[in-house]
């Protein structure tokens, strides 16, 4: 069992560390546990997509040595051109090295490390008080990974729409995770949903300590990771083994591919961007919103690199990322044509009579601006708390950072206008809707927003000048 | 102008050391909920209400669609709480069969909180019980179909 368990977790390591070794490379400890983080979160989404297409090419077999067998193939068809034909990323200049006081730093660390402690405590008790997670995690995920697990050729009925209260037409890369570490082990073991949840909640504050140390310094890494750990709404969803915190995790690692371009030559720079696909394509095979980052993904880019880059650049930079988001969307199609779902759950719920409501557009915009701001489930509000931060402490000059800081900010306002346009159109009550879904929609890009924040903003603790 | 600059740098400083407490203060927070709910495995529903279904999958079909009643007719199966919970849970036990809301189908799945007996009253229409399992779990069948 424990053999099992070991393997069921290394063969997505390998798969995903094959991907992105060679951003560990001179790049020091901070390199090394991103590239574990990054490893392992695209490992694991990979090993989904494995399992679901075993589940295609054949269904209801049930030798576990022909799905090892399976796997074992597929992971060395990824690893082998992958470490072949990824070049290797050599970081162009130092992450910024100016020191302040030892104490301070080791205070920040310390904190950052007093949060981690606290919040991985926190989430033991609450996978220990509800070892099934919240409602949509047993109602949605995990059901739907016990068919993928228990079905045996009727694993399709996962997506049926006889059920559509279990959102057949979600992607399965979180059930197929659940269902394949089943398959490991032989049984629906309960702690599996429970660990998965746990891994995608601490490799995203990973993540995003680690890429910000690299890019920035560790102890604006630290920064970032004691104010991802301030909103107790993240680690509360996480243990709820809802998808909205490996959704973020995704969003987070195209991000960080993105932004990671900077600091290397050309040639990585487009592996990189292939990477970025692939985060954003595990996205897309996560959730239905995921599908729509892609979308959003390319148009911000085009609005912020038309302007400097011209088209020529654009396509050729959206070429790379469109092949490491293949797999994955191909995935995605492949179950909206079979079983003829959907491609968007809201397009059907559109009200265009709400368009010429200005009461509405009045609601909706003071109900929106009201849930920005308490975001985080803490009786004092975080972001205004950040937006002074923001004011306070200032952007730095970093025109090197431009394009990317810019395709970000386009980024967030056309994920920020689509959410208002679902709220606007819904015929539902729209503060109903509020209530039950937008924080958790806040938190998909909470991650992403801490991360641009903390690259933006100048070292509160060195003497960097302040531009504007 | 030095002056200006170290009266900033102080602004920044207190401003770092707000973001810090913020987070301690927040981590405090989560660690006085971590004891006032002390670390306890409550009795796993889940696993227990799942269990009521497992004499029943023997005798269902090994794939397709049945249907579920609980005796209640109610307005709207998806916004209605406690039954909502037990028609996802009993989905949720029975896979591979898809269950749905409704006595539409051939075979259909009574889950009741009471024997059966007491509740037959409640079944409307040509339904008949092929199998009383206990526990409230019976399988119909509807014989228009």
């Amino acid at each position: 069992m424990i053999g099992r368990s070991l393997i069921s977790f290394l063969v997505p390591f390998v798969i995903g560390l094959s991907l992105v070794y060679r951003c560990a490379r001179a790049g020091g400890k901070s390199a090394f546990l991103m590239t574990a983080c990054l490893a392992t979160g695209l490992g694991l989404a990979l090993s989904s997509l494995c399992f679901f297409t075993w589940l295609v090419l054949f269904p209801g077999n049930a030798s576990f040595a022909a799905f090892a067998a399976f796997e074992a193939i597929t992971a060395l068809a990824v690893a082998i051109p992958a470490v072949l034909l990824i070049k290797p990323v050599q970081w162009s200049e130092a992450m910024d090295d100016e020191r302040p006081p030892a104490l301070v730093s080791l205070g920040i660390y310390g904190i950052l490390f007093f949060m981690f402690i606290i919040n991985a405590a926190a989430f033991i008790a609450l996978s220990r008080q509800a070892p099934h997670g919240g409602w949509d995690a047993w109602a949605i995920w995990n059901m739907r990974a016990r068919f993928l697990f228990g079905g045996g050729q009727w694993w399709a009925g996962s997506f049926s729409k006889v059920i559509g209260w279990a959102h057949p037409d979600y992607p399965v890369l979180l059930p197929g995770i659940i269902a394949r570490a089943w398959r490991y082990l032989g049984e629906d073991a309960r702690a599996v949903p429970a660990i998965v949840a746990c891994a995608y909640t601490f490799l995203t504050v990973g993540l995003l300590v680690s890429s910000l140390s690299l890019l920035r310094n560790p102890r604006i890494g630290a920064l970032a990771g004691i104010v991802l750990l301030s909103a107790p709404l993240y680690l509360t969803c996480g243990a709820s083994q809802y998808a909205d915190v490996p959704l973020s995790f995704y969003y987070l690692a195209t991000c960080v591919f993105f932004f990671l371009r900077q600091r290397c030559d050309e040639a990585a720079g487009r592996s990189l961007m292939c990477m970025a696909g692939l985060a954003a394509g595990c996205a897309a095979w996560l959730k239905n919103e995921g599908q729509l980052f892609i979308v959003l993904f390319v148009c911000a880019r085009f609005l912020a690199a038309i302007p400097s880059r011209g088209f020529s650049k654009f396509f050729r930079e959206m070429a790379f990322f469109a092949a490491g988001a293949f797999l994955p969307c191909l995935a995605v199609l492949y179950t909206k044509i079979r079983f003829a779902l959907p491609a968007v759950d809201y397009a059907a719920q559109v009200t265009v009579k709400n368009m010429f409501d200005p009461g509405r557009w009045f609601g909706v915009a003071v109900e929106f601006v009201k849930r920005i701001t308490l975001f985080g489930g803490n009786s004092v509000p975080l972001v205004p708390l950040l937006a002074a931060y923001v004011w306070i402490v200032g952007l730095r000059p970093g025109q090197r950072g431009r394009p990317e800081v810019l395709t970000a900010c386009f980024l967030f306002c056309l994920m920020a206008i689509d959410y208002f346009s679902i709220y606007l159109f819904t015929p539902h009550d729209y503060t109903w809707m509020f209530a039950v879904n937008f924080d958790r929609l806040l938190l998909h890009l909470w991650p992403s927003a801490v991360f641009v924040l903390f690259f933006i903003t100048l070292d509160p603790l060195t003497n960097e000048k302040k531009s504007i | 102008m030095r002056e200006k600059r170290d009266a900033r740098a102080w602004v920044v400083r207190a401003m770092l050391v707000s973001l810090l407490v913020y987070g301690v203060l927040s981590g405090v927070s989560v660690f006085r909920e971590l004891l006032s709910h002390p670390i306890v495995d409550k009795e796993d529903f889940i696993a227990r209400y799942v269990e009521r279904f497992t004499p029943l999958k023997r005798l269902l079909p090994s794939h397709g669609v049945v249907g579920y009643t609980t005796g209640r007719e109610v307005d709207n199966i998806y916004l209605s709480g406690n039954e909502t919970a037990k028609y996802y849970l009993a989905q949720y036990a029975l896979i591979p069969v898809v269950v749905d809301y409704g006595t539409h189908y051939r075979f259909v799945i009574g889950n009741f909180d009471r024997p059966f007996d007491e509740v037959k009253d409640l079944i409307k229409g040509n339904v008949a019980p092929v199998e009383d399992l206990g526990n409230g779990v019976v399988l119909l069948e509807n014989r228009d179909i």
